[in-house]
């Protein structure tokens, strides 16, 4: 929630929401307006932790900062009134139980007949027949989410591209439905060549971070790519005979901004403490304010791109998201006894080998229910 | 002076993800398998590795397919991955040349299948993801590939497909969608033509997207019909086999059923059948997994199927398993079909599972028919490469088996009693006849005992066993029937033990049965000493045999000529505890060594004229010691005698004897289970330089022969079960031709294996990812995922080919997947090279053990594992996962084991053999979990841990790395540990650590985090405050999981594994100056570890998702 998703925003689509986590947090905030983020600063048990050993001491909040919060927190709090023209869209795969307020569309989003479904979701004039050749949405969205998942193979090769067909899936319905200054939210997997996606996705937005929720386990490759302020290239036209992940036309597409890039040459700096030269100023996006020193590696590999794979790799900044405060999904907790869990909203879903289970059962003499 | 560092990957052992068959014209077959962006090339018949070669820069080879060489036009190999397509000259492959790549280029889509034209021999057609294929021409002259066109019908999502060439210009597809339907469509090549695309069928009813499909060849069926099948498998869990034999109503080619606006996803649309559907011809659910792939028998086309109505088909799944199933028609629906009018039907029937790989996952496979033979080549996840000569065992009464027939690998038949001659006297009143005791006393004959007191010989030939009936003896009648154990007491020589107390010898030279002893008592066991397994005579002169009597411990101990089998004497044995039951024995160098029924085994000593016992030792289990091995001896075993217990308890031991004039004990070296037992009823070891361990016994319903050196079993025969009359003669090898009779239901069968049905032509390593690694004594122990513990030998590698790694031992214990290892810190290798040390290991669920890792002296070069310690403490949490750990020795032998748990608390034990663990001191952290331990007193190059100047360094999840100090607690016996100094350094995990001491009372603490950054901090010595906290946000585009450092003169040089499958090595310099040196591309995915192992060229290990070696161009 560094990233303040949620201001301004009233017109959503969430893609691949089952079991609904998104779509809940969505309609809670845009219709009931309930406030969430930095508001889990106030999580009692967090506090408690942080002071039990006053380890985190000199990160306890300023004044200034704590401000700053408050503002925030304000901000937020004004933001997430109900809002008006509030529309929510929720697609996945399987059915979703219906959510106050939100529409919701069973369909895979790589096929191409979500196209023109989404579109006359969002807008119930839309008519496929009229609007021939334009796949541009009337009615445009502030935000696209997408939070899916391949069930992972486990060749590791496979998974990534099926995730990047997920995601290009996702930003080809995003090109056709994002208003310009938009946001799109997808899940990403950083592994191998998340770098290429990286720098392909910069085509499309101004700013592209990739984040990681402290609630997400440290050993989980998967995190979420935050792109900001939607601006597609001039002339560049959402299309479904040629969609994005498919053909070379991202590749070109990169070639071409690489291309038109002014060339600015890197200023070294002088360390004025060491007196050497080596350390180039990065943005700090983690903006802890202590002395840690961000320096930028000198490469002495003598690669160029040409040897390195032949594609223009770029590594978006990583911020963890969530406080520090908040549940470390490593850590294991003893829960209090009068703990009772709740059940998730929607039950997860029946796999696609539970009949497979049923048979062999019914073949064992159906002993096991 | 500056740092140069260079990476060169000498080693690689990860996924085999590509696989097939080539058949050259000089009637070798050759194995090609896809090993990241490397093609191995493999002989079938020598297992050999031939050659490799490289066909992309970085990226791994998903399948290939072969254009065999015809006439004057070179053989031609056609490889993709991900959307990388190239194309190589096998010419000269048979005669060791060295392929390369002469094309390459790239798809517009990640592909899944390819193959080249019969009809064309320069075009090939490719199906990509999108269910589009690609057809491409190969210009021979240029070196280029061209990609002339891309037909699609539509373009849903696949998980797999598979095309066949139906003409010059047409192709036929079979893609399968991730959710669930499979089209069958036909494209048409040819540039201006008007039609490129007809849909023959979409195909449902699977429930979960479907991960492989296969298209047969045209078979002809009973009645003359031609049908073409496809076999499709499913994350359902079902393989089901399709009628997809062309109609005449092809359904209209139309792409409005993918394009107008409608739901989609999992689930059809109940009311709305899908157009050109229908049921399969049948169905099977076999794997408990995800199945991902299947195959036909890969019959030439025209396949005939001819009288038989069955086809084979294979099935590969998620549990790393090969099953055979059997595609039967329906009788009556075949004749029907004529007409026309009848869908096809049929039942497949499972005929056998081969769980052949390690972990999960197989990711290749290849089917292979050159008559009667098939081959099947499996790759999986664990590296390995299986041959499987897929033959079910023939057992039905119509097929005439034998023996001499090479062309089956094994034979099983039942074995009837011979009629008794005339002259037999017949006994009256008794019941049906059958065989009691039998035992093969030479490499064809068989010695049996039958119920009605009839004494046979049987000798293996062609179909069965030939009969004859042993002349007994008036006298001996009575006893032959009152056998109660009969077995082999040396070559050609049988002994017989019968409850009258007579003892009988069957010698099969003069072909004569007498009596050797008549005992006081029922005999109710027979051991021979001097016999393990005798195939041929052994050239001793004397053979010993150890007769047990009802209700007496201490045997009778009778020496026999070893050529005629008379009696030459007694030997006493005394002092055998009164309750002692034996089960086994055997002589081991001056000892006489018996084991007991209930797991005793004691140690008997020369005495006088007799054997006393010496020793007694306590079981390790309650159940029967089955063999005592002698282990194979050689120059350096010296005087040091080891052998080796299987029991009925699934474990196999081997034990030292440790003997001086006051005190013999034995002392365990060794202590494991193979993947089979309980029931591991002998052992024996190969003959040669090398000898390897052969273990027998029971796995369920099967008699299991297993090399455990090697880890690959060698037959597999469904008996029953274990308990049971059997006998089983060996070959001198484990490959070598062997003979296993057994007892079923009052009945006698006779299996004899004439090769083994399967094989590894590449060993594999771990099936599951590689999370930790330590290396130390010129040994490297992994941890992974698969739960075991594996020690290798550092692998010897010349010039340019690397051999491949050596597997010493594997451990398994571990419940959960391995978090850490540790080699013991004190350097305990002796002069000799013998190694002598502790190894620990940690894993979920507050696993820790403590190892004991010895040489095995003598001619067995492997190592002895025993287990000194196992973590139970019962304060903790059992849910906790210990995160890392470190070891301290301390000058009495004794551990100081300081763990970090998940919970964010820290723990310092005080580990013993003898004590186990006990409570040294306790801290906590804020709640984070705890990622990192290390001993900071260990920079002074003090080893011996002092208890109260103890210090460590732990990082967390919350980015922070912390120093502690030991405190005493007054009026406490546990101490605590007290936060010194708290530095943040990353965003969030801190995955890898490492400490190496600078100059000037500092040290570097190297990181590695989630947050892909590479951070270097000094810290002070004195008060362990940080000097500086350097960052590099961007070394990896994501996290890195590890980390290995080496200080070279005033530098370090740190490499670095990330997720992202780069290897790079850095230098910092002594200001925190980072410097990226080399930045490789790795094959291995999901990398856990990174450690430098110590040699003359120091070398790098990397592993995750496989294991590579890097030669570093750093000096040792």
């Amino acid at each position: 929630m560094e990233f303040d998703l949620f201001a301004n925003v009233s017109r959503v689509v969430d893609l691949c929401a089952a079991p609904g986590s998104w779509s809940q947090v969505l309609s809670r905030v845009l219709i009931e307006g309930e406030k969430f983020g930095r508001a889990a600063w106030q999580d009692r048990e967090a506090r408690i932790r942080q002071q039990l050993l006053a380890v985190l001491s000199d990160e306890e909040l300023s004044e200034e900062q704590k401000k700053d919060v408050e503002r925030d927190l304000a901000k937020q709090h004004a933001e997430s009134k109900p809002r008006e023209d509030v529309k929510i869209v929720s697609i996945d795969l399987q059915p979703i139980s219906p959510l106050a307020g939100i529409t919701t569309l069973r369909a895979d989003i790589t096929h191409p007949a979500t196209v023109p479904l989404l579109l006359s979701a969002l807008d119930p004039s839309y008519d496929a027949s009229k609007t021939a050749n334009t796949n541009q949405s009337s009615s445009p969205v502030d935000l696209v989410i997408c939070d899916g998942a391949p069930d992972v193979t486990g060749l590791h090769d496979l998974d990534i591209y099926v995730q990047a067909q997920l995601l290009f899936a996702a930003l080809n319905l995003a090109l056709c439905v994002l208003k310009p200054g938009g946001k799109f939210v997808a899940k990403i997997f950083r592994a191998r060549n998340v770098d290429i996606l990286y720098a392909q996705l910069k085509i499309f937005f101004e700013k592209v971070v990739v984040a990681k929720p402290r609630s997400s386990r440290a050993s989980s490759i998967e995190a979420f790519i935050v792109c900001i302020n939607f601006r597609p290239p001039p002339g560049f036209s959402a299309s479904l005979e040629e969609p994005l992940g498919v053909g070379d036309r991202l590749d070109k597409l990169l070639v071409e901004r690489q291309r038109q890039k002014p060339i600015v040459a890197q200023t070294l700096l002088q360390d004025p403490t060491r007196g050497t030269w080596d350390s180039l100023p990065v943005e700090p996006y983690d903006a802890g304010g202590e002395d840690i020193t961000e320096v930028e590696a000198f490469d002495e590999t003598g690669d160029d791109l040409e040897t390195t794979g032949k594609h223009t790799r770029w590594i978006a900044p990583f911020t963890a998201c969530g406080d520090l405060s908040a549940f470390d999904s490593d850590a294991s907790y003893r829960l209090p006894e009068d703990y009772v869990s709740l059940p998730p909203v929607q039950p997860p879903i029946a796999p696609p080998y539970k009949r497979a289970i049923q048979l062999r059962n019914t073949m064992s003499g159906g002993a096991q229910k | 002076m500056p740092v140069d560092v260079k990476l060169q990957r000498v080693l690689s052992q990860v996924p085999i993800t590509a696989l097939e068959f080539s058949d050259l014209p000089s009637g070798k077959q050759l194995v090609l398998a896809g090993q990241d962006n490397e093609i191995e090339v493999f002989d079938t018949e020598a297992r050999q590795l031939i050659c490799k070669f490289r066909i992309f820069d970085e990226q791994t080879v998903h399948g290939l397919s072969i254009l065999p060489t015809a006439g004057d036009s070179p053989g031609k190999l056609l490889i993709w991955g991900a959307k990388l397509i190239a194309i190589v000259s096998t010419d000269g492959l048979d005669t060791g040349r060295v392929p390369s790549v002469v094309a390459t280029a790239t798809a517009p889509d990640w592909i899944y299948s390819g193959a080249f034209s019969p009809y064309d021999r320069s075009r090939a057609c490719l199906v990509t993801a999108h269910n589009e294929a690609v057809l491409i021409r190969y210009e021979e002259k240029e070196g280029q590939i061209i990609l002339e066109e891309v037909i699609a019908p539509a373009r849903p999502g696949l998980y797999s497909a598979s095309l066949t060439w139906l003409a010059a210009d047409c192709v036929l597809v079979a893609a399968g969608t991730v959710f669930g339907e499979i089209l069958v469509w036909k494209a048409w090549t040819g540039v201006g033509r008007e039609r490129l695309h007809e849909l023959l069928y979409v195909l449902t009813g699977h429930e979960g997207s479907i991960f492989g499909v296969d298209i047969s060849p045209s078979y002809t069926i009973i009645g003359g019909r031609q049908v073409r099948l496809l076999a499709t498998s499913s994350d359902d869990r079902t393989i089901r086999i399709w009628d997809i034999s062309e109609k005449t109503d092809a359904i209209e080619q139309t792409n409005s059923h993918f394009s107008t606006a409608r739901e989609t996803g999992f689930g059809g649309d109940e009311a709305n059948p899908t157009l050109g559907s229908r049921p399969p011809v049948a169905l099977a659910m076999g794997h408990l997994s995800r199945i991902w792939g299947v195959k036909f028998s890969a019959a030439t086309e025209p396949g005939i199927l001819g009288t038989k109505n069955t086809l084979d088909i294979y099935s590969f799944g998620e549990d790393a398993t090969t099953q055979c199933w059997k595609m039967e028609f329906h009788a009556e629906n075949v004749t029907e079909i004529q007409e026309e009018k009848n869908i096809l039907t049929g039942t497949l029937t499972l005929r056998g599972i081969y769980p052949l790989h390690e972990g999960k996952h197989l990711w290749s496979r290849a089917v292979s028919s050159s008559g009667n033979k098939q081959v099947i080549a499996t790759g999986g996840a664990d590296s390995r490469i299986s041959l499987i000569e897929a033959h079910m065992t023939e057992s039905e009464a119509t097929s005439l088996p034998n023996f001499e027939n090479a062309s089956t690998p094994s034979v099983l038949v039942t074995v009837d009693i011979p009629k008794p001659s005339d002259e037999t006297p017949q006994p009256k009143k008794k019941r049906q006849e059958i065989i009691g005791q039998y035992d093969f006393i030479s490499d064809r004959e068989l010695v049996a005992a039958t119920s009605h007191g009839r004494l046979l010989l049987g000798t293996a030939r062609a179909a069965t066993l030939e009969w004859k009936e042993i002349q007994v003896e008036e006298v001996l009648h009575q006893d032959v029937e009152r056998t109660y154990v009969l077995k082999q007491a040396a070559h050609g020589i049988a002994v017989l033990g019968a409850t009258s107390g007579s003892v009988l010898i069957y010698h099969l030279v003069t072909d004569r049965l007498f009596r050797v002893a008549s005992l006081p008592g029922k005999i109710v066991g027979i051991t021979c000493l001097s016999t393990n397994i005798q195939r041929e005579a052994s050239g001793a002169k004397s053979l010993d045999i150890l007769v047990h009597l009802y209700g007496a411990s201490n045997p009778t101990w009778l020496k026999l000529s070893a050529t005629t089998g008379d009696l030459l004497g007694q030997v006493e044995v005394s002092g055998l505890d009164p309750k002692f039951v034996t089960a086994s024995a055997s002589t081991i160098g001056q000892f006489l060594m018996i084991g007991s029924r209930h797991g005793w085994m004691s140690v008997l000593a020369p005495v006088g004229n007799g054997y006393q016992s010496v020793c007694d030792i306590p079981p390790r289990s309650p159940d029967a010691i089955c063999a005592i091995v002698a282990l194979p001896r050689s120059q350096d075993s010296q005087d040091r005698v080891s052998f080796l217990t299987t029991g009925r308890d699934g474990k196999f031991r081997i034990y030292e004897i440790v003997h001086t004039e006051s005190v013999t004990n034995l002392e365990l070296l060794h202590e494991s289970s193979p993947p089979f037992g309980p029931m591991i009823e002998g052992a024996w070891f190969t003959d040669g330089p090398q000898p390897e361990l052969i273990l027998y016994g029971f796995r369920s319903k099967c008699f299991v022969v297993w090399n455990e050196t090697r880890r690959e079993e060698r037959a597999s025969v469904d008996c029953g079960g274990a308990h049971r009359s059997f006998s089983f003669l060996p070959g001198r090898s484990d490959r070598d031709p062997f003979f296993f009779t057994f007892t079923k239901t009052s009945t006698l069968f006779l299996y004899y294996q004439r090769r083994p049905m399967y094989a590894a032509l590449k060993t594999g390593i771990h099936g599951r990812e590689v999370r930790t690694m330590t290396s130390a004594y010129g040994l490297t122990a992994t941890g992974a995922e698969d739960t075991t513990i594996r020690i290798w030998e550092h692998p010897e590698y010349g010039t340019d080919d690397a051999k491949q790694m050596k597997c010493l031992t594997l451990i398994k214990a571990h419940q959960g997947g391995i978090q850490r290892l540790a080699w013991s810190p004190l350097n305990s290798a002796t002069d000799s090279g013998q190694v002598d040390s502790h190894l620990f290991s940690s894993a979920g669920s507050t696993e820790f053990f403590v190892w004991r890792i010895r040489s095995l002296r003598g001619g067995y070069s492997q190592l002895g594992v025993t287990c000194e310690g196992i973590f139970d403490e019962t304060d903790v949490d059992k849910d906790l996962r210990i995160m890392d750990f470190s070891v301290q020795p301390r000058q009495d032998g004794i551990f100081i084991i300081t763990m970090a748990f998940s919970n964010s608390f820290l723990s310092t034990y005080v580990f013993d053999k003898l004590d186990g663990f006990k409570v040294l001191a306790r801290g906590a952290y804020t709640g984070a979990c705890l990622t990192q331990v290390q001993p900071l007193t260990s920079l002074e190059g003090i080893i011996e841990a002092s208890e109260n100047e103890m210090a460590v360094l732990t990082a967390s999840t919350d980015g922070h790395i912390v120093t502690w100090k030991i405190r005493q607690v007054e009026n406490q016996q546990t101490k605590q540990w007290v936060l010194n100094n708290v530095t943040k350094v990353h965003q969030n995990s801190i995955k890898c650590l490492a400490l190496v001491p600078a100059s000037e009372g500092q040290f570097y603490v190297v990181t590695g985090g989630d947050d892909n950054s590479l951070g270097v901090s000094m810290l002070s010595r004195d008060i362990y405050q940080p000097v500086f906290r350097h960052v590099c946000r961007r070394a990896h585009a994501a996290a890195i999981n590890g980390l290995a450092v080496k200080r070279v003169g005033e530098s370090l040089v740190v490499f670095t594994a990330s997720n992202d499958q780069r290897l790079k090595a850095w230098t910092v310099s002594k200001d925190g100056r980072i410097c990226l040196q080399a930045d490789m591309y790795s094959g291995v995915a999901d990398p856990g570890d990174i450690e430098i192992l110590p040699g003359q060229n120091q070398s790098v290990a990397l592993g995750g998702v496989g294991l590579e070696l890097w030669k570093t161009s750093l000096p040792g």
